[in-house]
């Protein structure tokens, strides 16, 4: 008895809030009946009892009442759930064009995202990312990051203990891998600090971290595997640890590999760095500030430490400020132009979502009016307005969660193709991995739940707005339902048009950059050019006798027009250096001059085909004995030399002195040349940017050891037989040197990054533009559908009472342009306001292209007429008795 | 009569909506009136009642608040919504249908 009283008081304290409200709610019940009892004159401990007894089973009441509540909600739900599935499975066709719509919409910006996702929005791979700084030199004027140390710096910053836990460094080199069969491959070696990986906090995921003795010189031979790398050229085979890596002639232990996506630049293997024997000057340091040591504290020791450098190693601080900068933050500024591309392409996939969406929209407020009948029969048989809403809710939210693994599906098999095309448009660094995991999965998901909420709703309230009285009667007069329903789907195309229009026109623009781009001549003319390139040799006599004899043996060969040496080819980029002009020059003295500094031989014009503008260009005359002399380009001429001529004048490109280790090589005054000739400007980096100022000197006055060897060959026919022999004939030249990247210019050219970024943007944008103009072309012709259906008693007495079936034709047609022509001037107001943002990314037409605007617009209509006439036909052949009596 | 002898569901939600008609209530109070208004024909257990109530109030038909009771203890007072008045009557029409029918049954067949 008393057990039973305590166990009822126990369970009283049992469950969540609704329950304990029960269990106050019941105790109420048993006091008031003992207090009743009391009252009748039983003593407190009898009239307990007999509550107790009458309540009969707390546990059994708690849980009747319980099944009630709980019961209710799951239980219609339920139902519900059983219904939908019923009916989306009667209705298999609906069912597999929405899902199949939403499954692209959201497959296809899932895949995007887990691209974007990687490279932008994950926070970096590291233990503590905002406690680890890169340290910057930046110059007294611009605020990129110079981040090229000497390992004296690195030490000088190590001292500073108080404020940095570590100090690491990294340098990028490559090696040479022999395969088996004789074949060479590049190796991507990253050289590192012993304690680098330690410093960002990433922990091999086979394998051990480097020791500290393995900096040591002669300790170094082992590597550990980047994740990529291992897993392409070993099968993920663990085994792989504790093996050899030969490269450079040496063998290397693997020690271990790395998780994925953990370097933010290119390397196959990580490698000891050994401070000691380093001896170039372009080490990246980082490193982790120690606990409580706040950023503001951390950039004051720097700069602190980079004045004192200025005084202790002037060579490489005099003209540069050490700073540092949250590496987060370093990495973010890298990444931009990568970025603009991708947030475009996260921008366009989300417009072919919506339009995924609308149509998926239309498709069920068609839907809605076909099942106007079973909403009303729902209705009077008892259903609340908000029960028939959830259940058409429902059933639009197991249609886009259906979608979305379909989507997953479909994204799951064109990541591969997209990150294989990210990379080479150089928007993911090549050693990334674009996975689909958990984050992307989650992604996915919300995006189907939140689509599908949102584009279910208005279709769901549609659908429950029921009259009953109308409703019932088998009607087919114009309700005002359907007129609401119909303007929906109106607004629909015209929102769907529009953003197609926006996508259309956005692609046009870039193509018609594209082929711009392309075509454009970038001030020389790359057909039938072949570039390839070698090292001469260190000393300056044996480079000048390798490079002579490489480009006799080159004229020898046959089909080669004429041959050239130069430091760097169009395309290729060119070494920036400072220049000094003679006395009577107008050049502001804050302002050092710059311009791209190119050796070249005296057929290199020739070959080219730059246009000699005036004075001559150099020959062979122009030798290490005779008189120093230069070419400048048309813009150099312009801009230093103003309306003067600049034949004859004296100009001096400072030259770096050699290098040396431990110190900076600083420009020093060079000889000064008189100017003989200038010539056309070349774009040197890329064929859309605006070209450089550039500065060419004769190689043979000042020879380089790696240079370029630059053919023409006389026809096309030439020029790709040459590529495929040029190796074997060029190494009979010297059989020490290779001979390498040997490429016809125009593969060079496609290959630059700006056709690389580019294409990118083109093959994603034309594939989206694709999918918007099939969509749009779908939920047209849906919405012309059933215009004609619900017209057919209309058109049925406009042909009986005469009218043609061209005139309903053309009715038919005025009508859906009239939607398409509303739809195009959004569009295009909308697409003239993007098209800022993709400004940068036009090259020679304007955003405002009316060809681009005009020709898209007309593929737009074309596609609007085709989705209207197919319904529209049948229209045509209603027959008028049958039309009327089909009521 | 127990609950389980045959009291149909849609008698007891019935007489516990007429319960309520005069006037608000908490649990006690409905047992002890719907055994006043039938005259002690109906003895309403909490293991019926409970889950009633909570049903009427799912639907619709009532709505609960906290309260006190005569004795100052605290209950939780069942009211009649617009919904739940306009229930009796459909349910009312009903059942007398329902009982003029077996009235005239049973009258037949004795």
């Amino acid at each position: 008895m008393k057990s039973r009283t305590r166990s009822f008081f126990r369970n009283l304290w049992r469950g969540g809030r609704i329950d304990r409200e029960l269990d106050d709610e019941l105790r109420a019940f048993v006091d008031m009946t003992v207090d009743e009892k009391k009252a009748a004159g039983l003593g407190e401990e009898e009239a307990r009892r007999h509550a107790l007894v009458e309540l009969g089973g707390l546990d059994q009441v708690k849980e009747r009442v319980r099944d009630v509540r709980a019961g209710a909600l799951v239980d219609q739900v339920r139902q519900d759930l059983v219904y939908s599935v019923r009916l989306l499975r009667k209705h298999a066709g609906f069912t597999a064009i929405t899902v199949g719509t939403i499954a692209l919409g959201i497959g296809s910006s899932t895949a995007i995202f887990s691209v974007v996702d990687t490279v932008l929005f994950r926070p970096l791979p590291y233990a503590h990312p905002d406690s680890l700084v890169k340290f910057c030199g930046t110059g007294p004027r611009d605020l990129a990051c110079d981040d090229d140390f000497l390992p004296a710096e690195l030490e000088r910053l190590r001292e500073q203990r108080d404020v940095f836990e570590h100090v690491a460094a990294d340098d990028g080199t490559g090696a040479t891998v022999v395969r088996p069969d004789g074949t060479r491959e590049t190796l991507g070696v990253g050289l590192v600090t012993t304690n680098w990986l330690s410093t960002l906090g990433v922990r091999p995921a086979i394998g051990r971290d480097f020791a500290g003795q393995e900096g040591q010189p002669g300790f170094d031979r082992v590597v550990i595997l980047t994740n990529d790398y291992w897993r392409r050229h070993f099968n993920s085979n663990t085994s792989v640890v504790g093996g050899t890596l030969t490269f450079d002639g040496m063998a290397h232990t693997v020690i271990g590999v790395l998780p994925p996506n953990v370097l933010r630049f290119y390397a196959d293997v990580l490698k000891p760095l050994v401070t000691t024997t380093y001896s170039d000057n372009s080490l990246d340091l980082i490193a982790r500030l120690r606990p409580g040591v706040t950023p503001a504290r951390a950039t004051l020791r720097t700069e602190t430490v980079g004045r004192q450098l200025e005084t202790d190693l002037p060579a490489s601080n005099r003209s540069r400020r050490l700073t540092l900068r949250p590496l987060g933050k370093y990495y973010a500024t890298v990444q931009r132009k990568a970025e603009q591309g991708l947030i475009l392409m996260l921008g366009a996939v989300g417009v072919v979502l919506l339009i995924a969406c609308a149509n998926v929209a239309n498709l069920m407020l068609a839907r809605a009016g076909a099942r106007r009948r079973e909403s009303t029969l729902r209705a009077a048989l008892g259903a609340s307005r908000g029960r028939l809403v959830r259940q058409f809710l429902l059933e639009s939210l197991l249609l886009f969660v259906a979608g979305g693994a379909v989507g997953m599906l479909v994204a799951r098999l064109s990541i591969d193709w997209l990150s294989a095309l990210a990379i080479s448009g150089g928007y993911v660094p090549e050693r990334m991995f674009v996975a689909t995991d958990a984050r992307v999965l989650g992604f996915s998901l919300l995006l189907s739940l939140a689509t599908g909420l949102l584009f279910g709703l208005g279709p769901a309230i549609q659908a429950s707005r029921v009259d009953l009285n109308a409703g019932l009667r088998e009607s087919t007069q114009t309700l005002t339902n359907d007129v609401r329903r119909g303007r929906a789907r109106r607004l629909l195309i015209v929102t769907e048009l529009a953003l197609s229009l926006v996508l259309l026109a956005g692609f046009g623009l870039l193509i018609r950059s594209f082929e711009r781009v392309y075509t454009t001549s970038g001030g020389f003319d790359p057909d039938n050019v072949i570039v390839t390139d070698s090292d001469g040799g260190r000393s300056f006599p044996e480079a000048m006798t390798f490079w002579r004899a490489a480009v006799e043996r080159a004229r020898a060969i046959p089909g080669v027009a004429s041959v050239a040496l130069t430091s760097r080819p169009p395309v290729h980029g060119a070494r920036r250096q400072r220049f000094a002009i003679d006395a009577r020059s107008p050049v502001p003295p804050d302002e050092p001059p710059e311009a791209g500094d190119i050796l070249i031989s005296a057929d290199y014009f020739r070959t080219l085909r730059i246009p000699l503008l005036k004075g001559r260009a150099f020959t062979e005359a122009d030798s290490e004995t005779s008189p120093p002399v230069a070419v400048i380009s048309e813009s150099l001429a312009r801009r230093y030399f103003g309306k003067t001529d600049p034949i004859g004048r004296r100009i001096s490109v400072l030259e770096q002195a050699p290098m040396t280790c431990c110190v900076t090589p600083r420009p020093v005054e060079g000889v000064w040349r008189e100017v003989v000739g200038v010539v056309g400007d070349v774009r040197q980096r890329n064929v859309d940017e605006a070209p450089a100022v550039t500065i060419y000197r004769p190689y043979a006055q000042i020879v380089e050891h790696d240079m370029y060897l630059v053919l023409r060959a006389s026809t096309t026919a030439d020029a790709g037989r040459i590529v495929g022999a040029l190796r074997s004939q060029l190494i009979t030249v010297d059989t020490r040197r290779d001979w390498w990247n040997i490429r016809a210019m125009w593969e060079v050219i496609r290959e630059s990054e700006s056709i690389r970024l580019r294409r990118f943007v083109l093959i994603l944008l034309g594939s989206f533009a694709a999918m918007a103009m099939v969509l749009a072309a779908v939920g047209i012709y849906g919405v012309a559908s059933s215009i004609v259906v619900e017209r057919t008693k209309e058109i049925g007495i406009r042909m009986a009472l005469g009218a043609t079936r061209t005139v309903v034709l053309r009715q038919m047609l005025r009508e859906m342009l009239t939607l398409a022509a509303g739809g195009l001037i959004v569009g295009s107001a909308v697409a003239l306001g993007l098209a800022r943002l993709i400004r940068t990314m036009l090259f020679g037409v304007t955003a405002t292209d009316g060809v681009t605007y005009f020709a898209v617009s007309v593929l737009l209509c074309g596609i609007v007429v085709l989705a209207t006439c197919l319904p529209a036909r049948r229209a045509m052949r209603i027959d008028p008795m049958v039309a009327l009596r089909y009521d | 009569m127990a609950p389980r002898t045959g009291l149909m569901q849609g008698t007891l939600d019935l007489l516990i909506l007429r319960a309520l008609s005069v006037g608000p209530n908490h649990g006690l109070g409905i047992a002890r009136r719907v055994q006043q208004i039938t005259r002690g024909a109906f003895e309403v257990k909490p293991g019926s009642l409970f889950p009633a109530l909570h049903r009427l109030e799912e639907q619709g038909w009532l709505s609960a608040e906290w309260g006190e009771s005569e004795n100052r203890r605290r209950a939780k007072y069942y009211r009649l919504t617009k919904a739940g008045r306009k229930h009796i009557e459909t349910e009312t029409a009903t059942w007398d249908r329902i009982a003029a029918a077996m009235a005239s049954a049973i009258a037949e067949t004795s």
